[in-house]
């Protein structure tokens, strides 16, 4: 490593250095079979839920399908049926420790990350914040895997 | 500075779960325990670690009633030191793509589980996680087969001090 070692706060590096910006999001009319198909083709573990204008309300995750099979649901069963509702997200100015501490303490694995409009630009997720540690501590570490 | 440690932001492992249980079964103590995952143990052997994603994925998820926790979990076993700075484990997760890893004391016991979880935790309360005692990666490695006579699912495990 040529560049001097200094690691910045996770207090003071804004989501947006970090998260993923090519963002695979669904719309809630979507079936479980294809939510299913379009997880596993992008290996991913889960997706935001948004509307017309982009806007999360939602996650939906590989969990989430196992409740395909309940009572609630039917054959034609779509995301709307089994997503979270609530979709925490994070404006893209927000620190990652803001986003460390949404992960850690409510539980979910993803969180959307918005633009002033409120649309959906990035998710960041713990792998994410992990990377950014390993590089900040000069592990050679690359962007994506 | 003092360098953050493994034993330090680990959650002590309070569930294991048995090989032959179901995975229903399994899927319900882990819920219950408000926990993403556990170390599996078969006839008080330490076999492999299962999580709830692990449970959930199609790929792994057995017809429904009959499935096992064997056939679901991960037989890799990956497993840092209590000893070990933070930075070890988060190396080893990002190498591995492995979001836990079991957490063994010095003498061989096991001591909990550290996970993505509990390092994210640490970061929302400002802990700064880099590592002044080695530069570079220094991984120890160990002989799972030890774990065997040490790992037992009831008592806590005692630390091996500071």
């Amino acid at each position: 490593m040529n560049e001097v070692l200094s690691p910045k706060s996770a207090d003071l590096t804004p989501v947006s250095e970090i998260m993923s910006g090519t963002v695979v999001h669904v719309k809630p009319d979507l079936g479980l079979d294809a939510l299913e198909e379009l997880l596993l083709s992008h290996s991913i573990s889960g997706a935001p839920v948004v509307d017309d204008h982009g806007r999360p309300i939602g996650i939906v995750s590989k969990t989430d399908l196992l409740r395909r099979n309940g009572s609630a649901t039917g054959p034609r069963a779509t995301v709307r049926d089994v997503m979270m509702r609530t979709a925490y997200c994070l404006g893209e100015n927000e620190p990652i420790a803001r986003a460390a501490g949404l992960m850690a303490f409510e539980g979910v694995h993803r969180v959307p990350i918005v633009d002033h409009n409120g649309a959906v630009i990035g998710v960041v997720s713990p792998l994410d914040v992990m990377r950014w540690l390993a590089r900040q501590h000069g592990y050679p570490i690359g962007n994506r895997p | 500075m003092a360098t953050v440690r493994v034993r330090d932001v680990m959650s002590e492992a309070v569930m294991f779960l048995d090989a032959t249980q179901s995975q229903t079964e399994a899927w319900n103590l882990l819920r219950t325990h408000g926990v993403s995952g556990a170390p599996v143990l078969n006839h008080g052997g330490l076999v492999g670690v299962i999580t709830r994603a692990d449970l959930a994925d199609p790929r792994r998820r057995a017809p429904a009633t009959t499935g096992t926790v064997a056939d679901a979990m991960t037989r890799v076993v990956y497993a840092v030191k209590a000893s070990d700075p933070v930075m070890v484990a988060v190396r080893l997760m990002l190498d591995e793509e492995i979001g836990r890893a079991v957490v063994i004391n010095d003498d061989g016991s096991l001591a909990g589980i550290i996970s993505l979880t509990d390092i994210l935790r640490a970061l929302s309360h400002g802990m700064d996680l880099r590592d002044s005692s080695v530069s570079g990666c220094a991984v120890d490695f160990v002989d799972l087969r030890t774990l065997r006579a040490s790992v037992h699912p009831s008592p806590r495990h005692q630390r091996t001090g500071s």
